[in-house]
This record gives structure tokens, sequence and C-alpha cells, in this order.
């Protein structure tokens, strides 16, 4: 659909055009029309035609889009010109979140035991872990590239027998690198990018202890069960389903373990019923599955053949580690606990100026100095840093940014301490 | 489904096969569910509706309606009990209509341990006493689970406060009752389908009592709710279909929402056999502008 003026909406027509995404929030209380929002929207982006990367508008001046409209965003432009809109593709999603939490299912009646959580995507919940993820070399980008080539392949009716592939991410690495949020951040995204295919999206988180039966030889049926409910979601072709199976290893656990006789032949039964439901789901074309895991070698082979993207994830560069604390910073400021609120640079620009310090950039090459100092830390702890910095070395309810970053200094020594007294100690 | 065997419950006596009721569905079939029906929580019910309908024998037709009229016309397909009302319905008929429906299903579905109105006594009564406190019989209630009652209690009064509310702005054409799972995939779905019903002035209307016996009536003899078997308690959701601009502020308008198909459903439609006293009731609305409104409360089920 073009709009009144000179910037197109859809898809793009294969030339070199840039494909824009702009997701467009709106409030839960709103009951305009989808296509009016889109008019607005369109509206707005025409007045403000330059990008510089992504950006998110909260506050407008159009009376309809106040009122209707959370935020409009430009997300994911992972181009360093400025770009003019007018020349190139958007694709305007338009979204709603649910708020209804997660509902849980149980597989055995007298068992109060919660078998999966399940959530209605777009979710509250997931809303905004995707921007707070911090990798490089566009792993992000990647991921969703992988799931839309999926869902391409699919439309195209590509014979699978011909060309296999199995719609299972395997990510695997450190504790605390974010795995478990990725999936949820990715399923998030897809559902609000691939709206205008799918109606909704289902995110089942499978909870792996529920599986294994007391009686033996039932957990390989308790597998079958689950797969079944998960069956029946995947039945809707107006659903995109998401399977996320978290530290997979304890439902995948490698087959030749039990040979040694230290796995009882139950487990052997799950691992077994696990990679045949597998099978039978994967043709499909509306279902993902996702799973997480710290320690690959213990997974079966089989299953992580049957993976196609085995990504690893990482510990945070410099940079990425540069951007977690700019984040953090800026929700400090945002809160009024760093205060007055102080404009830092961002890493592209450090770059640019070819990391000179002067009067500008003192501040933001201090704040590089720290996140050169807290490599090897994991996200998770990167994420705590400021509240422990603020606990332990702060002290009073406000602060100025230049106090706050000498604080978070001591804080990322003090973490490296804490770690080197406990290894020694092992 | 239990309306085939009313079904096949008259075709082997009549051999008639065009409807379960058109033959009075006498001799056995009649037995048969009368042999089916009581349990006692059940019969609470059926004597639930009828003092409700006691005290107000407003209008001669429609008390005449349920014993002559309601059974032939009361057809029950596979998923589908249709109830033809002889005339015009009050606006806040339907949204007693609607009201009653989820409490008779959230009891019937075992959600509730008693009828809602039973367990409002209850709690009334186990409430610290007031100054009737001594005068009232003592209560049984040792065997209620006193938190997760009052608060289930407390989100279906929010929920059936402000159905009225929303029914007093705007037209209601459909409402929904989605048992487990999530809005998206229920594990069942009842609807209440209003759309066919004649609204008229509150005067020259049947009275809300008398429908409501007839509803509750026929939903009896189609024998579609009643399946005495043991069910886990799960979360109810309420759906409302109204108008896009009503200004309605509790529910969260769901615009994207279509009615889940492969579900278990129970459509209850409510129909009036009379004719629009005016043509423009009759014309064609604009659904487009109605959509999906969803209740922000769900209801979980208790037990004692």
């Amino acid at each position: 659909m073009d709009s009144a003026g000179d910037l197109h909406q859809g898809v793009s027509n294969g030339t070199n055009t840039l494909n824009i995404h702009v997701e467009v929030h709106m409030k839960s209380s709103s009951t305009a029309k989808k296509e009016t929002v889109k008019l607005h929207v369109l509206d707005l982006l025409k007045r403000h035609r330059m990008v510089f990367g992504d950006f998110k508008w909260t506050e407008f001046d159009d009376e309809f889009l106040v009122n209707n409209v959370e935020s409009v965003a430009i997300v994911d432009a992972d181009f360093i010109q400025p770009v003019d809109l007018s020349n190139s593709c958007l694709s305007i999603h338009v979204f709603t979140l649910n708020y209804e939490g997660p509902m849980t299912e149980n597989l055995d009646e007298e068992d109060n035991l919660v078998a999966a959580n399940q959530w209605l995507l777009p979710a509250e919940e997931f809303h905004g872990i995707w921007e707070s993820l911090i990798y490089e070399n566009g792993i992000k980008s990647q991921l969703l590239d992988y799931v839309s080539t999926t869902i391409f392949f699919s439309d195209k009716n590509v014979d699978s027998n011909l060309i296999a592939w199995n719609r299972v991410v395997l990510l695997h690495g450190p504790p605390g690198t974010g795995k478990t949020s990725l999936c949820k951040a990715l399923a998030q995204k897809l559902s609000i990018r691939l709206s205008n295919r799918y109606k909704y999206g289902q995110f089942v988180e499978i909870n792996s202890h529920s599986l294994f039966s007391k009686w033996f030889s039932e957990s390989g049926k308790l597998v079958a069960k689950m797969f079944q409910a998960i069956q029946q979601l995947i039945n809707d072709p107006d659903a995109l389903v998401f399977v996320l199976i978290d530290e997979v290893e304890s439902l995948t656990a490698a087959r030749s373990a039990s040979q040694a006789g230290t796995e009882p032949s139950d487990a052997i039964r799950v691992v077994n019923s696990v990679l045949t439901q597998l099978d039978q789901i994967k043709r499909y074309p509306n279902v993902v599955i996702l799973a997480t895991s710290n320690v690959t070698e213990k997974i079966d082979l089989a299953f992580v053949d049957r993976a196609d993207i085995k990504q690893y994830i990482g510990p945070p560069s410099p940079e990425a580690i540069f951007n977690i604390y700019l984040s953090c910073l800026d929700e400090l400021m945002r809160c009024q606990i760093i205060c007055p609120k102080e404009q830092l640079l961002t890493y592209r620009e450090l770059k640019m100026l070819g990391f000179l310090e002067n009067s500008v950039s003192q501040l933001s090459m201090f704040l590089r100095r720290i996140a050169l100092k807290s490599k090897g830390l994991s996200g998770r702890v990167l994420r705590k840093l400021p509240f422990l910095a603020h606990a332990l070395y702060v002290k009073t309810p406000t602060v100025t940014l230049e106090r706050f970053l000498e604080a978070l200094a001591l804080a990322v020594d003090k973490q490296f301490e804490e770690r080197t007294k406990l290894t020694n100690s092992v | 489904m239990a309306v085939l065997d009313i079904g096949a419950a008259v075709t082997s006596e009549n051999t008639d096969v065009s409807l379960p009721g058109k033959t009075g569905a006498g001799g056995r079939g009649e037995e048969e569910k009368e042999n089916r029906l009581p349990g006692p929580g059940q019969a609470a019910v059926l004597v639930e509706v009828d003092t409700a309908t006691g005290g107000s024998a407003g209008c001669p037709r429609c008390v005449d309606a349920p014993a002559r009229g309601s059974r032939p016309r009361a057809q029950a397909e596979d998923g589908r009990v249709c109830v033809v009302f002889r005339g015009a319905v009050a606006h806040t008929s339907c949204c007693r209509f609607a009201c009653e429906l989820l409490k008779f299903v959230l009891y019937e579905r075992q959600q509730l341990p008693a009828p809602y109105d039973q367990l409002l006594l209850l709690q009334e009564a186990t409430a610290p006493a007031g100054r009737q406190g001594a005068l009232r019989r003592p209560m049984k209630t040792s065997g209620l689970d006193g938190r997760r009652c009052q608060q289930t209690l407390r989100e279906l009064k929010e929920v059936l406060q402000n159905l009225e509310v929303l029914f007093s702005l705007t037209l209601v054409p459909r409402v929904l009752l989605l048992l487990g799972g999530n809005v998206m995939a229920p594990k069942e779905l009842f609807e209440i389908d209003l759309e066919a019903l004649v609204l008229g002035e509150e005067a020259g209307s049947l009275g809300t009592a008398a429908c409501l016996r007839q509803l509750f009536h026929t939903l009896f003899v189609a024998d579609v709710l009643f399946k005495p078997q043991p069910r886990s308690l799960v979360a109810t959701t309420v759906m409302v279909l109204g108008h896009r601009d009503c200004g309605v502020g509790w529910f969260r308008p769901r615009q994207d929402y279509t009615v889940p198909t492969r579900a278990k459903r129970q459509v209850i439609a409510l129909s009036s056999d009379t004719h629009p006293p005016t043509p423009a009731q009759g014309e064609q609305r604009d659904w487009e502008d109605y959509i999906w409104f969803q209740a922000p409360v769900v209801i979980k089920g208790f037990c004692k």
C-alpha cells in the first residue's frame, strides 16, 4: 500500500531499496483500526524523513497517535549512513501486547507439577528483551533471517525430502549470556514481524523435569503427551508456535552414557521419544523449536544433528559491554538516580573520533576503560553491576555520572576479586 | 454428544427423524432424561431458577411459553442449542442471560463447588457476624477453601458487574466463555449468540425471569451441559463482542481476535420469533465496527 506521499510501504520489489521495519506498539485500550494507525504513522514518518539508525518515538504532536499509540520505533536498522525514508521500503508492523501472563499445562491429573508454561505472543512479559540483549556480529539478525527463510521455504513448498530443514535452533554457551532470554525475544520479535501472516504466536516453555515419571517406562509416554498438546496448537494454521526446551541436556542426555550403566534405561526412552516427536513436528510450517544448553558435550549427538543452527553465545565483547553499561546508565538517568542527566557518546561515535580523549569524550572514554576491564564477565553479571555499585559504593540517593562511574569501576574490581577467591578456595 | 443421544432415543421410539422435541419426546425418551438429570447440585440450580421466576409472573404470554411453546422450538443440533423467545426481550435481559449462563457454566463445569448465588450466601453467613448474625442458622463451611473462594468470588463479581456496564454501553451480539488453555486455544468454548434477539422497550417485552426459565429449561432438556466426569480446575475468560466506540474502559479490546474453531464448542443461540417492530432495527448492521473485548480478569476455578 502506498501512502498519499512518497513513502512506500510493503514488500521490497527486489531492487536495492532498503527494507526498514517500523514497529508500532498500540495502547492496550485503543480501539482504532490498524489501517488508520498506519496512515497516521506514515504521516509521522513523512515529517521525519531522515533516520540515522534505530529510533523510537514515544511523544507525538498528532493527537490521534497520543491517544492510540504507545511508541513508534524504527528497529534493527543495520545501516551506517543516514537514510532517507522516502527511498526505502517500509514494513509497518502494528501490534498490541497480551497481558494475560502464562497459562500452565498439567499433564498428570493427580500431579500438580506444571509441565509447560504457555504464553500468547506478543506478550507483555517479553517486551523490551530484544533491545536489552546486545551481541556482536549480527547474531540476532542471523537468527531472524534463519526463521524467515524457514517460513519462506515452506511457502515455496520446497520438498523437505530433498532439502531438509528441521526447525530446530540450539543456543549454547556459558551461563548468564542470555540464551533463554534470546529465545523469548526472538519469538516475540517474529510474532510481531510475521503478524500479517500468522494471526498470533504461542510460546510454550517445556519444564523438562516434569516429563520424568516416577513410574518406570512412563517418561517416554509423558513426552509423547506433551508433544500431543503442542500438536494441537500447531494444528491451527493461524498460529506460529515456538517451543522452548530450556537446558535441553536434561531431556536429551547422551544415550551413550547409559550404556555405561550410569543412566537408567527409562532415560533412553525419553531421548528416543523426543527425537521421534521432533521428526513428526518438523513437517508443519508454523513451528520453531528453540533449545538452550550449557553443556553441549552431554547432549545426544542425534539431537545436535537435528539442530539447523547451533549458535554459540559467548560472553560479550568490550563493545557489547560498553553498550550494556550505556543502556544501564540511561535507565538510571531516566529514573533520576544519576543526576544531572549527561549525554554519553556511543561506541560508534568514539570509534569515529579515534578514541581520542577530550573534554567531550572524557566520561565516555572512562566508561570504555571500565568496559575493557570487565571483559570476561557474563551479561547477567554486567546487568547487576550498576546495582552493586550503587549499593556498595554510592550510598547517597542521587549521584553525579562521574561519581557513579568511579563506583562502577570499583564494583568491577570487586567482582574479579570475588571470582579469584572463589576459584582459589575450590 | 448428548444431544444426539436424545435424538437417538426419540428416533428409536417414534421413527420420526426430524426434530428431537417435535413429537413431544414422550415415552422412553422422557424417562431417560428424567433418570439422567438429577444429582443434588443440578437440582439445586433448577430450584434456584424457579425461585427467581416465582416473584415476577409479569407477562402471561411468556409464562405460558416454556410449557407449550418452547419444547417444539428448542432445536438442538450438534453443539448448538437454539432458544426461541416468543416476543421481544428487554435490553437488560440480555445482560442477565449472559451473566446467568456464566454462573451456570462455571458451576456445571465444576469450577465452583456450589452455584454462585449459594456461595455468596455462604460467604455472607461466614462473614463476621453482623447485627443479624445470631439469628442466622449456622452454615457448614469448614470444607471451603476460604482465601481461594473469596478470590474467585471477587473476580466473578467484578466480571459480572462490568458485563452489566458493557451491556448498557453497546449492543452485544455475542459473548464467549472460554475455559482452560488461553484465549486463542481454549479447552472448551461456550458461545452465547444474542444476534437474533429482537430488542424491545422494557414495558412491552417479555419478563426476564420467564425468559431465563425458558432458557434453562431448554438447556436441561437438550442435555448438552451435563457430562458427569471429573474436571480439572482451569481459568475462565470472558470475551464480549461490542461496538468499537462504545467507550468501555475495563475490558481490553482485541481487534484481531477470531473465535477459535478447534476447541470443543457449544453454541447457545437465543432468538425471538417476532419481527422487529421498526425496520431500523432489522436493517443490516455494520458488523465491521464490532470488535471483541476481553475481560482483563480471569476467573480461576476452585474446589472445596
